[in-house]
């Protein structure tokens, strides 16, 4: 069958030429629209036929789950490393001529930062599905649609590689979710959908006019294009680069999100149903952090460099202020989710840091935070449906009538505190790392005196007195403010176990006060069947993140390169030298690498 | 201390709670450089040491008492860090989990035999009823207490407080260095000014701040024998004060509880035996001081950089007359401890009663074990809820209210203004038209 559809798409006359140069299979390109096709099948369904939609549904997730397996399979964790770029694509496709006139193309490409996100969304969709057979009654074919509408935004928004399609996919995204949250949430739907929809909006539409700013200035033979390529190679002045830069963050800070832009999420992660706030939560904040890194910073290198010790300073403030927030929280789901907000914090603060253990922390608790996070709603949801409420004094005891849930339940809140082993620890811990050896954030001396009180940065100074500021960094003479980030940061943990262990004491443990819980049953078959997966997941990242992080080094260090020699301040970003096993080691997947696309 | 016996048994006595000491003596190294660090660890050691023995004074709970007197003697092993003694740390450390191994589960047979009473008000007499348990819970109380070369404690206490002793002449080298020297001065001008003879001078903060330390660890060492012979007093000893009820299941503990308790109780005696006090092991042939030396010799390669780079070590051959003191001031007042408590406890008991009455504002304070838990309870635990709570206003009305839904009512408020402009009323439209001409007109006037 795949052959056939590979001969059928290479052979459609609207594209000229064929997707993958020398005419192999274009993954990518299968891989976003497969969920399409399956949603044009349902479509053909009727309605009335319930169990064909959930179970068409969760065949086709989990089929774009096992076509995922080999772009994973063939990724090339090796490949040779094009100097000067900011990021080298495999399995890359096209660019083909989609609007020719205004220089839009359909491209798309992948690579080490990229890969885990995709897996992640093909990962988590059809356990959100599997999720929503007993939770969604009311217009399943439409839910079903919906949620594989927006899996194919979601894939195609982290696979492509011209900025015009990235845009497209990326609110294309939006629509199913607004959907979603308004026609199959809880009681004040309506507002938290619009709430979220006109929020990530404003963003979005700002960013638009950055990207149509740069695109106005690229110039391929006279003419504009919105290939990623060709808009990094645009030479931006200073104070360009600061309002675009603005532009681009605010619509990524809304949707990771990032403090103080992170109102609209408690409420859509609240009144979105349980499949609804598991793919918020596991993928679409990812978007706006790795709108971030893949957008944002390579563009504007300079801007970055400025705006960087605030970004850390609103993502300390995330990650304290959303677990003081979750500490009071009355309402698990209200509690999960604040606890996004300080755990994206930790994501952000590692990606700013611009150092190797930075930023692969900050990718790792994308993935990390995911499966945790996603875990704990499906969690909730499950408490949800047998009781209807979401109050945590409704319940208590819970664990002596559920056990296996309350194993579960137990290894993902672990998970989503950090505990050694199991992935939350790995993201943190590195992000923490990464932060304090950051000379990227550093404040200068003046502001460090401001931050930390003169007594403060002296006694500091006092401590560090070999002390020798970086020749080239103008800014140098705040180290202590990565330390004060890392500090802080790690206060985070902390609170993340206070409350979410304080949560799961109060839920699952101590007597039965409520009699309304003496009749909870365990789990079923379908609840443990998509538990399982979640949990070995945690596990298994915990315990050999080396599987996810040796895939993402190569583009982190080439990354990081990359901003070393555009960043006009030098010697900010820390680059580690290339170990020797970066060398070439087998051919490229899908042709030569496109440099730089 | 709330959990299962055994468990309290394994993390109070031998792995959890030591693994502080553990850490800071795998890094000695760098705990020698930092010398003010040091004295502050022995400060809080002291000060852990002697408040939690005071606590554990009072308690009326089996268990409790074990907790406290766990608490003070890791105040101890702290004492001997922030000293210097990381051998006396990890030594004590291996002692203590003998013998508080063994009390816990002591006290578990006890409480398994009292039908999970832990009061030890309602126990006494117990010896009557379970020799093997008594006999046991004996020997672990002659070795926490540091009875003279029968109690495992005694060896490793011993070395403690030789180092708070000898500790008090931390200093200078003929003004050379304040505190500690650095690596390099050491190698190149200390090392030659001792070889030369030169002699240790000693700075006043210095002396009052470790005197100090030395003062604390000795009263605590007889505070320890006087509490724990309490303890076992109260339990073992007297008229048994449980009902009738109890009494008539009153039992020995099978042989699955006696066997481990008797394993630990050998321990508890001979594991001492492999840190004699210097003094005694000089007196031996080379050969047999090796082995009476053994956990000192076996350490020696893991504590290289401290010994090498605290000054004190370099003047060996000044603080033997301290160890001997130390030895004989520590067993004296194990000794007074446990005449003390057999006087207070069997002798009179009244004593105990009429100094409680007597002393009912302190004796309160030590059962509320000086409202710690209460003092951080109000303040750390109930600061972050309401610091939480107060975010979460500042969210809800300010960043969320004002911020996000105030954007959307001003958008709405202006089209609702601006919708009157274009109601569809030609009237009105006639009347902007007029008074947008005549000011037009005025306009036009004025200039």
């Amino acid at each position: 069958m795949l052959n056939t559809l590979t001969q059928l798409l290479s052979s459609v006359s609207l594209i000229g030429a064929p997707l993958v140069p020398d005419g192999g299979t274009p993954w990518l390109t299968l891989l976003t629209f497969a969920p399409l096709l399956f949603a044009a099948a349902l479509m053909l369904v009727p309605r009335e036929q319930i169990s064909v939609h959930r179970t068409g549904a969760l065949i086709a997730t989990l089929a774009v789950f096992v076509l995922s397996l080999p772009v994973m399979a063939k990724f090339n964790a090796g490949f040779p490393i094009a100097e000067g770029q900011a990021f080298t694509f495999q399995f890359t496709e096209g660019p083909v001529p989609w609007i020719t006139s205004l220089g839009i193309s359909y491209a798309l490409g992948i690579d080490g930062i990229s890969l885990w996100l995709v897996m992640l969304t093909t990962f988590i969709m059809p356990i959100a599905v599997y999720s929503t057979f007993s939770a969604v009654d009311k217009h399943v074919k439409e839910y079903m649609i919906a949620l594989l509408v927006l899996e194919a935004g979601m894939i195609g928004a982290l696979v492509s590689v011209d900025v015009f399609l990235f845009y497209v996919f990326w609110e294309m995204m939006l629509i199913p979710m607004y959907f979603i949250i308004g026609v199959w949430g809880g009681e004040d739907r309506v507002r938290a959908a619009v709430k979220f929809f006109i929020y990530t909006m404003v963003g979005s539409v700002l960013m638009l006019i950055a990207i149509l700013y740069v695109y106005f200035n690229t110039n391929v033979g006279g003419a504009h294009s919105f290939l990623f390529a060709d808009m990094l190679s645009v030479k931006l002045s200073y104070q360009e680069q600061l309002f675009l830069f603005a532009a681009f963050f605010l619509a990524f800070a809304i949707k990771v999100p990032l403090f103080p832009f992170h109102t609209w999420l408690p409420l859509a992660h609240v009144q979105a149903p349980t499949a609804g706030s598991v793919i918020l939560a596991a993928v679409m904040l990812k978007m706006g952090t790795y709108g971030l890194l893949r957008y944002a910073f390579p563009l504007f290198p300079d801007a970055l460099k400025t705006f960087a010790p605030y970004i850390a300073v609103l993502s300390v403030i995330g990650i304290v202020y959303g677990a003081l927030l979750s500490l009071v929280q009355d309402d698990v789901k209200k509690l999960v989710a604040y606890s996004s907000v300080s755990h994206l914090g930790f994501c952000v603060l590692g990606l700013v840091a611009m150092t190797p253990q930075g930023i692969q922390g900050g990718l790792f608790i994308m993935l990390a935070h995911g499966i945790a996070t996603g875990g704990l709603f499906l969690c909730v949801g499950i408490l949800y449906e047998r009781r209807h409420t979401k109050k945590i004094k409704e319940f208590g005891g819970v664990a002596s009538k559920m056990p296996v849930f309350a194993a579960m339940f137990m290894i993902i809140t672990f998970a989503s505190v950090g505990l050694p082993g199991l992935n939350g620890f790995i993201g943190e811990f590195l992000a923490i790392i990464g932060t304090s050896q950051s000379k990227f954030l550093w404040f200068s001396e003046a502001k460090v005196y401001s931050i930390a009180g003169e007594a403060g940065a002296q006694t500091w100074q006092f401590m560090s007195a070999p002390y020798t500021p970086i020749a080239d960094n103008a800014q140098a003479g705040g180290e202590m403010t990565a330390y004060l980030f890392a500090g802080i940061a790690a206060s985070g943990v902390i609170f993340a176990a206070g409350y979410l262990l304080w949560m799961f004491r109060r839920v699952m443990f101590g007597p039965i006060t409520n009699p309304e819980n003496e009749k909870l049953e365990d789990l079923n078959t379908r609840e443990i069947l998509y538990l399982v997966p979640i949990v070995l997941m945690a596990v298994f990242m915990g315990v050999y993140p080396k599987f996810f992080l040796g895939r993402m080094e190569p583009s982190v260090h080439q990354f990081l390169q990359y901003m070393d020699t555009h960043v006009t301040a030098k010697g900010t970003v820390v680059v580690e030298d290339m170990p020797t096993d970066y060398l070439p080691t087998g051919p490229m997947v899908g042709g030569d690498a496109k440099e730089g696309q | 201390m709330a959990g299962p016996t055994p468990v309290s048994a394994l993390i109070h006595a031998a792995t959890m709670v030591t693994s502080g000491i553990f850490l800071l003596s795998r890094l000695n190294g760098l705990v020698t450089m930092a010398w003010q660090a040091m004295a502050v660890i022995a400060v809080v050691g002291a000060l852990t040491a002697f408040f939690a023995a005071t606590i554990a004074f009072v308690q009326t709970d089996i268990k409790k008492v074990l907790a406290y007197s766990t608490v003070s003697q890791l105040g101890y092993m702290f004492l001997a860090i922030g000293t210097g003694s990381f051998v006396g740390a990890i030594f004590h450390l291996m002692t203590h989990a003998f013998f508080k191994a063994l009390l816990f589960l002591g006290s578990g047979s006890v409480i398994h035999a009292m039908g999970g009473e832990q009061d030890i008000r309602k126990m006494g007499g117990l010896k009557a009823y379970m020799p093997v348990t008594r006999l046991t819970f004996l020997i672990g109380c002659i070795a926490i207490a540091g009875v003279p070369f029968i109690g495992a404690g005694f060896f490793s206490k011993d070395l403690i407080l030789w180092s708070a002793l000898s500790n008090v002449h931390i200093g200078q080298v003929a003004g050379l260095f304040n505190g500690l020297p650095s690596v390099e001065m050491l190698t190149s001008q200390v090392a030659p000014a001792i070889a030369q003879g030169a002699a240790l001078e000693v700075m006043l903060p210095w002396k009052i701040i470790y005197g100090l330390v030395a003062v604390l660890g000795f009263a605590t060492a007889g505070m320890t024998a006087f509490y724990m012979f309490r303890l076992y007093f109260l339990t073992f000893e007297g008229e048994c004060r449980a009902d009738d009820h109890t009494k008539e299941h009153l039992h020995e503990s099978p042989i699955a509880i006696t066997i481990p308790l008797s394993v630990l109780a050998i321990l508890s005696v001979a594991g001492g035996w492999t840190g004699w006090p210097h003094f005694i092991a000089h007196l031996v042939p080379e050969s047999a001081e090796h082995a009476m030396l053994a956990f000192e010799h076996w350490l020696a390669p893991v504590f290289e950089m401290s010994m090498k780079y605290r000054v004190v070590n370099h003047f060996g051959a000044e603080y033997a007359k301290w160890e001997i003191a130390s030895a004989v001031a520590g067993s004296a007042l194990a000794l007074l401890g446990i005449f003390a408590a057999y006087s207070v406890y069997v002798k009179r008991p009244s004593i105990a009663r009429n100094f409680a009455d007597k002393y009912r504002k302190l004796h309160q304070v030590l059962m509320d074990k000086y409202k710690v838990d209460e003092f951080y309870d109000a303040t750390f635990v109930r600061g972050t809820i309401n610091a939480g709570k107060a975010s979460y206003e500042v969210d809800q009305k300010v960043i969320d209210g004002l911020g996000v839904d105030g954007a959307g009512f001003m958008t709405k408020s202006l089209g609702e203004a601006l919708r009157y402009l274009q109601g569809g009323d030609v009237q009105k439209y006639a009347v902007y038209l007029v008074v947008a001409m005549t000011m037009a007109f005025m306009a036009l006037a004025l200039v």
